[in-house]
């Protein structure tokens, strides 16, 4: 399964990284909104885990232009900012999800499992 | 009130009841001057009428008179219903050795008044001139009446009057209370209006909407504080969770771990740095931190800072040049060593590894200014009078490397204690410039510490 992380603190997207490889998922990383649109729209993933605050676009402005673009691709949203109103823009922009930092790292392997696997459980 | 009006009716009807008796005296001795006139021309007194009767003589006033002599016999009279009169000998003597004396006895049940008096040209005579005191008591009475409805119709009127011109007077002010209640409930943004036409009420709504803009202002800076803190405290909680969780997730090598060790020490690091800013704005605010001032030059200060600096690694330069001259200030050394510090770290962190840090320091005889500016990439002109707000950052999407956002809302409350401000200007290399400015030691220093502007009220 391929994981797109967009998260500009390395150290976070650094963790999420090993974690999820020694889950066996396949992994990319980028460190800025423009990268990610991008990197998404030329690749194929099964998700993508999008910082909310991100340099040069933010991570709603991400999840609109993949959405105008036509990607599907379920958007799980990471933020340290997570008052009613981020949520409703998250999801206004397309976002599937929301998970607020800090979170568990099961708490993460469940949410990415619920969205890439809707049918099961 | 009952009281005060009821002493004002006794003495009124005090008062009038001593009038109308000298009025009476007077009469009674013009009736007895014109009674002696009237004997000593025709030597008898004129009678009465046939029809004189006790009720006549009340009704109408009229004087009984009769001439006694010195032994109080009656000579003669005006009336034979006259010969009854009472006799007062005191009077009788009184009038004798030639004096005037006035004297009430009871004469058939009733008060009279009598008035004795030499009769004139006769040695040893006494003319007693008497009239009826009951017109007089009823006149009394009446007045009494009427005083005695004054009091009670005045007490009633001026307990319901008053109550109704309190509850007139307060009206504005109950409605004003409602407003102000309504607006302390769920209504920020509004102000009181009631009455804002009436002066009297003017001064209490100007201060009362000036006092709620005030608490406004306060709570939404205390709001975005705290909201902007509890978003700057779960970056590095992020970090520091997820490289334990994750390193917990197996089994690991030594340098792994050592590696997680170290990369959660610099997030405890950051967690360090804002809590250190925030005990230390709180204790600025709070008042409870004492300033600790002396004279001190200006220029150590900053050299000690650039040393420490210079000491972090680190691949910027820094640059001081010293004045020729001290630079004297009255100040806390180790909180200005913290305002300087807090600025060097500051263009250390938003520039680029190369750039240049310049300090400097100018002013002599006026207010000292220190400089710090920097070749980078500097700030838009319409952030700059923000760069002072706590949690504050040129681009919100960098947060997480821009440090805890309290830096320079610490630099401008220790400023400001010493009396100083600090502001950020555009430098002539196109990167940032912070100046500090502090009184010199000529000037006079404030002496009261007040809570810097920076810190709760934002009015300004």
């Amino acid at each position: 399964m391929r994981v797109l992380i967009v998260e500009d603190d390395h150290k976070v997207a650094g963790f999420l990284e090993q974690g999820l490889r020694e889950e066996d998922f396949e992994v990319d990383r980028v460190q800025n909104g423009e990268d990610a649109v991008a990197l998404a729209t030329e690749r194929r993933y099964d998700i993508v885990l999008l910082d909310f605050m991100l340099p040069v676009k933010s991570g709603p402005e991400v999840a609109a232009e993949l959405r105008a673009r036509g990607r599907e691709v379920p958007i799980l949203m990471l933020t340290a900012r997570d008052s009613p109103d981020d949520r409703r823009q998250a999801a206004e922009a397309g976002a599937n999800d929301f998970l607020s930092k800090p979170f568990r790292f099961q708490e993460l392997l469940d949410r990415i499992r619920g969205l890439t696997n809707p049918g099961r459980g | 009130m009952f009281v005060a009006l009821a002493l004002i009716a006794a003495s009124a009807y005090l008062g009038v009841g001593h009038t109308v008796r000298h009025q009476l005296d007077e009469t009674l001795w013009g009736s007895a001057r014109a009674a002696g006139d009237v004997i000593a021309v025709y030597r008898t007194l004129p009678e009465h009428g046939d029809g004189a009767d006790r009720r006549r003589f009340v009704a109408e006033l009229d004087h009984l008179v009769v001439v006694r002599d010195g032994d109080g016999r009656i000579l003669q009279s005006n009336s034979p219903f006259a010969r009854t009169l009472p006799l007062d000998s005191a009077s009788l003597r009184i009038a004798r050795d030639g004096g005037r004396s006035w004297a009430t006895g009871v004469w058939r049940g009733d008060p009279v008044r009598s008035l004795y008096a030499a009769l004139p040209g006769d040695s040893v005579a006494v003319i007693q001139v008497a009239a009826s005191l009951l017109p007089l008591a009823e006149e009394q009475r009446t007045v009494l009446f009427l005083l005695a409805s004054t009091v009670v119709l005045g007490t009633a009127a001026t307990v319901i009057g008053s109550g109704w011109l309190t509850r007139s007077a307060l009206a504005p002010v109950a409605e004003i209370a409602a407003q102000g209640s309504a607006i302390a409930g769920d209504r920020s943004g509004q102000r009181i209006t009631a009455h804002a036409d009436v002066i009297e009420c003017q001064q209490l709504i100007d201060v009362l909407n000036s006092m709620v803009t005030r608490l406004e202002r306060a709570t939404e800076w205390h709001r975005r504080m705290i909201r902007d803190l509890g978003h700057d405290l779960r970056t590095p909680i992020t970090a520091l969770r997820a490289g334990v969780e994750v390193a917990l997730w197996g089994e690991r090598r030594p340098d792994e771990y050592r590696r997680v060790l170290g990369s959660a020490m610099e997030e405890i690091e950051r967690l360090t740095l804002i809590s250190d800013a925030l005990v230390l704005l709180g204790r600025l605010e709070s008042g409870a931190l004492k300033l600790e001032r002396a004279p001190l030059d200006l220029a150590g200060v900053a050299a000690d800072a650039v040393h420490r600096v210079q000491q972090r690694i680190g691949a910027h330069v820094f640059r001081f040049s010293a004045p020729a001259a001290p630079a004297i200030v009255f100040g806390d050394a180790r909180l200005l060593g913290v305002a300087v510090d807090q600025l060097l770290d500051n263009a250390k962190r938003h520039t680029p590894p190369g750039t240049t840090i310049e300090l400097s320091i100018a002013g002599r005889d006026g207010p000292i200014a220190l400089f710090i500016e920097d070749n980078g990439p500097g700030v838009g002109d319409e952030l700059l009078p923000h760069l002072f707000e706590p949690f504050f950052r040129t681009d919100p999407a960098r947060g997480r490397e821009s440090g805890p956002g309290l830096g320079l809302t610490l630099v401008a409350a220790i400023i400001e204690l010493h009396g100083g401000g600090a502001r950020a200007e555009r430098s002539e290399q196109g990167g940032l410039r912070v100046r500090l400015e502090l009184p010199s030691v000529a000037e006079p220093v404030p002496t009261a510490v007040t809570p810097p502007r920076y810190l709760g009220d934002r009015s300004v």
